[in-house]
């Protein structure tokens, strides 16, 4: 029997399905709680300026029961922040890749620009255009977050 | 004098380029996975925010140490860097004010270098305003006149900058809310002043030559005059001397001297002429640094009438 792979796109076939992907941009920033006190919060950006400090969270929502494998998350980075390296935090067990064009992902070792001297010099983050997880599995009836920090440019 | 808001278009960039106010930052994730031997793709929905507008006005004074002046000078340059750090177009007031020392330099004027060149030049517009581009910065010009009575050794003035944006919050501007953050919106500097302790001198003398040594018509006399500077160690750059033909002479020709050079009556390449009524030297730089201490003896004849 023909084994035939089905890919389904676009995030309306979630709906019904237990699996779901959300990302969020969030900035440190005083909030008031209920009994009038303040207290440092990431939430969603009130004021962004340059310099700032933005947290991006990808939520990998599964409420089947079964356990998810292969598994791909891809951001793209915003031509306006820039990905700090070394934030990337996550109870998922996970690799990183990175991509130069936002279409090949390779590790970021693996990745070369051309400089003004005409020579090849190793990629930095602000020549990555987008970022892969890959994650061995996603438990069933879990809800996990991977997240990374960005600047404003 | 008409003051005018001036643009600046494009200048020395020494800031980073930020991301301008008003910019949308997106991220949508996407999330490929299997299951049941089958591969599914999903996507997020966009999430997105707005840039908000940061105000970061700064000026400093740039000068690498205190700018010369001598009694009664005029147009003396201090020079200032104002720098937009933030991420708008900025309309900023600029003003210079007596900074509180010895003595005050008068009439006090702003100037734009409009012409890029880090030099006060003719070129130059005097202003009350200045927009600045993001992440841009102009160098202005204090240009003010030493009094012919000084009783100090130093005079300050600041360059005072103000930009009237205050924190605030959502203005519509292209359909986004835009927020103000307020860095800096005022920044002085102070530039300071020093009196020379060293002047320039000329001395002028003259004799007759042959004869009696008495002046009579027709006595040929040669007049000298040296010029050197006197003080402490100091130079001059760019030293000119013109002297008029005395009245009641003719002027000898070809008889200009500088250091015992002759020099071509024609305004040619050489250090001198000779116009109609007056003898022109060019000595460019004099100075007394470095164990030189150069006197410099320009001469000529007229014959008297």
């Amino acid at each position: 029997m023909k084994v035939v792979k089905i890919i389904a796109l676009s995030a309306v076939f979630a709906f019904g399905s237990g699996i779901s992907i959300n990302t969020a941009s969030l900035k440190k920033e005083i909030v008031k709680t209920k009994d009038g006190k303040t207290k440092v919060e990431w939430v969603k950006p009130t004021k962004a300026v340059p310099k700032d400090t933005i947290k991006i969270v990808d939520t990998i929502n599964n409420d089947t029961n079964k356990t998810l494998s292969g598994v791909k998350v891809v951001n793209p980075i915003d031509k306006s922040l820039l990905f700090q390296k070394g934030s990337i935090k996550s109870k998922l067990k996970f690799k990183t890749l990175f991509s130069l064009d936002g279409k090949k992902f390779d590790d970021a070792k693996n990745l070369f620009v051309v400089g003004k001297d005409g020579k090849k010099h190793l990629a930095t983050a602000k020549d990555y255009k987008a970022v892969q997880f890959l994650i061995d599995k996603v438990a069933p009836k879990s809800k996990e977050t991977i997240e990374y920090l960005t600047k404003i440019k | 004098m008409k003051y005018i808001i001036f643009a600046i278009l494009s200048t020395v960039f020494l800031i980073s380029k930020g991301v301008k106010a008003g910019s949308v930052i997106e991220n949508i994730a996407t999330i490929e996975y299997s299951l049941d031997n089958k591969k599914y793709l999903l996507q997020s929905s966009l999430d997105k925010f707005v840039v908000d507008r940061i105000v970061d006005i700064k000026s400093s004074w740039q000068d690498s140490s205190a700018v010369e002046i001598s009694a009664g000078e005029k147009n003396r340059v201090l020079t200032f860097l104002v720098a937009n750090e933030g991420n708008s177009d900025e309309n900023v007031s600029v003003l210079g004010l007596y900074a509180g020392s010895e003595f005050a330099q008068e009439n006090i004027r702003v100037f734009v270098d409009s012409n890029n060149n880090g030099i006060f030049d003719n070129n130059d517009t005097q202003v009350k305003d200045l927009l600045i581009k993001a992440d841009d910065s102009v160098d202005v010009f204090i240009v003010s006149d030493t009094p012919k009575s000084i009783d100090g050794n130093f005079s300050k003035e600041s360059l005072f900058v103000e930009d009237k944006a205050k924190d605030s919050k959502g203005k519509v501007d292209n359909k986004e809310k835009i927020d103000t953050v307020v860095r800096s919106n005022k920044s002085s500097s102070v530039g300071v002043y020093k009196v020379r302790d060293y002047h320039l001198v000329a001395k002028k003398s003259a004799k007759v030559i042959g004869g009696d040594g008495l002046l009579h018509t027709g006595s040929i006399v040669e007049y000298s005059i040296e010029v050197k500077i006197e003080g402490e160690k100091g130079e001059f750059n760019n030293v000119f001397i013109k002297d008029n033909i005395p009245t009641n002479t003719t002027y000898i020709s070809n008889s200009l001297k500088l250091d015992g050079i002759a020099l071509s009556d024609k305004n040619d390449s050489d250090k001198g002429f000779f116009d109609k009524d007056l003898i022109a030297v060019s000595l460019g730089k004099v100075s007394n640094i470095n164990n030189i201490n150069k006197t410099h003896k320009i001469s000529f004849q007229v014959q008297v009438k």
